[in-house]
């Protein structure tokens, strides 16, 4: 006995005092839900398969890098502004002259409409508190949605940007819209179908 | 020649003071203690901290707080351990002891009812599960969210871009890692390995800029770093964790870094043997067996509770007119406040809601819950009421008939 409790005070203590786990075997998995078709603004993308995605941040929704040492950038975003505005700015930071006319700009079909077209080359000054590029090139479409504007730019050493051309208008035309999750039309009800 | 008085043996003496009333008041007595210091206390720490220090199973003693933070040195036990305490003297005081018969049946009823409800209470506190399922109006959902646990998910991308059912790694492994722990996993799916490290339980994830670099130390992946935060104790919901990983392939050999950070609710992805895979970290995912479409939330607040647009303040009432959807079975409900929607042990209860602002669909955040224990307080507050029912009707027919036990005639004294 005077062995025994001492022993088993021990044994319990040092079963709650157990360092983490360091290696573990996975064998859980899940069931899909909707959650796994969440995708921003409800549009489900099909990148080609050498580009990667990385974390997304306020100003990029859908952020993927491609390339040789991944230096090209290709970025979905949303903005407001005005497409014009837009694309000067994206111009300016090439140090291209604004256009004065949207007609300046070749356009092609993205998502829900016409997408202007930008594309620039030369010393790139993308400014947010990073440092300007030699012989970078811009490709990028702008669509106007009225209050906002969606925006798909790919940037990076212009060899590079030239590569990707195929891939990043092919990928621009792979977004299509999720619509899994949003209640059918027939299932669909009113108030007074709730009325006690 | 006087008769010796009868020696106890150890064990009656042990089982009498367990049994006894002395415990039930101690342990009722700091059950109102540790009640009112959690009350007090809930304000400047928060709901769910409180919660956990006071009731949790993992609290074996409590220092309560004052409003400034110091702690004031009066230790306490946990409630959960008073409460199994008094369940052992329940049992055996009110039960083992009490005096049986057909007389004493209601009384034994009650006394095992209040046993039972607080063996739910510990069924309940162990085994209970709880989500948020937040619903958008014209939508429907089939997953509830847990605030406080963050899992890995790692997946593959099918030929058209679709997710495959994921391999979990669970946040009870993550959240053991200390800050120079590292964690290897292995899949029975995948042939590759990772390994997390640097795991934060509060964290931030930040940009490496020019105008704003990463501080001495920190490590930078794909242009983020992870920065420690401090813990945020009023609201717990508002604490995301983040960590570290590599992917390795069978040989060991790095094929990518990547940084993981909870509230990142879009997958980071690597290439390995012609697939595409995704990682997560995210709130645990939690499949209902059920959708839920939600056709139209709405509701008040109470007035000048609100800051504006973004807070508009402490909701008055709120209602969801939805459709549970299970299999081929439909069935509608208007879930308020507290008159929830069941399903097979599910509990559906509106917790929130947010009315139509500009740019923004109305949406419904219902608190999910699934308790093997749901319905047993309410079982044992009808078995305690029919119990001590059956008792009082018992006495008063007894009083009423007059058949009341004759007082005993007083025993002398033995002499000495």
């Amino acid at each position: 006995m005077r062995i025994f409790v001492p022993a088993a005070i021990a044994a319990l203590l040092s079963s709650g005092c157990r360092g983490p786990e360091t290696s573990i075997h996975v064998t859980e998995t899940r069931e899909l839900t909707y959650h796994d078709q969440y995708y921003p603004g409800d549009l489900k993308d099909r990148p080609p398969l050498d580009w990667r995605r990385l974390p997304g941040t306020q100003f990029r929704v859908l952020n993927y890098v491609a390339g040789e040492n991944e230096e090209v950038e290709i970025v979905l975003g949303e903005t407001s502004g005005g497409v014009l505005e837009n694309a000067n700015r994206w111009l300016g930071q090439f140090g291209v002259s604004p256009a004065t006319s949207l007609s300046t700009f070749e356009t092609t079909p993205f998502l829900e409409g016409d997408a202007l077209v930008v594309e620039a080359s030369g010393t790139y000054r993308p400014g947010m508190g990073r440092g300007e590029q030699e012989n970078y090139a811009l490709i990028g479409v702008i669509l106007d949605r009225g209050q906002s504007q969606v925006t798909l730019k790919m940037t990076g050493p212009a060899q590079q940007v030239e590569a990707q051309r195929d891939a990043f208008f092919k990928y621009m035309a792979s977004f299509e819209k999720v619509d899994e999750h949003f209640i059918p039309a027939e299932n669909q009800k009113k108030d007074e179908d709730f009325d006690e | 020649m006087s008769k010796k008085p009868k020696q106890t043996s150890f064990g009656a003496r042990v089982f009498r003071i367990l049994a006894g009333y002395e415990i039930a008041v101690v342990c009722l007595s700091l059950l109102f203690v540790l009640t009112f210091f959690g009350t007090i206390e809930q304000p400047w720490k928060g709901l769910w901290t409180t919660i956990r220090k006071y009731f949790d199973y993992e609290s074996f003693f409590v220092l309560p707080t004052r409003a400034d933070g110091k702690a004031i040195f009066f230790p306490l036990p946990g409630a959960y351990w008073v409460i199994v305490v008094l369940s052992v003297n329940m049992f055996l005081g009110g039960i083992l002891r009490a005096r049986k018969g057909w007389r004493k049946a209601g009384v034994l009823l009650s006394h095992f009812a209040i046993l039972f409800m607080l063996v739910a209470g510990a069924v309940s506190s162990l085994y209970k599960e709880e989500g948020q399922m937040r619903v958008v109006q014209g939508e429907r959902s089939d997953y509830a969210q847990k605030l406080f646990k963050h899992d890995i998910e790692v997946f593959r991308y099918d030929e058209n871009g679709d997710r495959e059912p994921p391999a979990i790694i669970r946040s009870s492994y993550l959240k053991a890692l200390g800050e120079g722990d590292k964690l290897d996993a292995t899949f029975e799916k995948f042939d590759f390995k990772l390994r997390v490290e640097k795991y934060l339980p509060y964290s931030n994830l930040a940009l490496d800029s020019q105008g704003s670099p990463a501080p001495e130390g920190a490590k930078v992946v794909d242009g983020f770093y992870l920065a420690e935060v401090d813990k945020n104790v009023m609201q717990e919901e508002r604490n995301v964790p983040g960590c570290y990983v590599t992917i390795r392939d069978k040989g060991d050999k790095v094929l990518r870094e990547l940084v993981l950070w909870g509230s990142n609710p879009n997958p980071v992805s690597f290439t390995h043997n012609g697939a595409r895979y995704g990682v997560m970290y995210w709130m645990e995912i939690w499949k209902m067996p059920f959708l839920v479409e939600l056709h139209k939330t709405f509701g008040e607040y109470h007035p000048n509770t609100g800051t504006g647009p973004d807070n508009p303040g402490i909701p008055r009432w709120f209602q969801s007119n939805i459709t549970k959807v299970a299999g081929d079975e439909r069935e509608d409900f208007r879930i308020v406040m507290n008159e929830p929607a069941r399903h097979e042990g599910y509990t559906l209860y509106q917790s929130g809601f947010t009315g139509p602002r500009p740019g923004e669909t109305p949406s419904s955040t219902f608190a999910v819950v699934r308790n093997p224990a749901d319905k047993w307080p309410e079982y044992a507050l009808y078995a305690s009421a029919v119990g001590l029912t059956f008792h009082f009707l018992f006495m008063l027919f007894r009083y009423a008939w007059g058949t009341r036990p004759k007082p005993a005639r007083a025993t002398p004294e033995p002499a000495t």
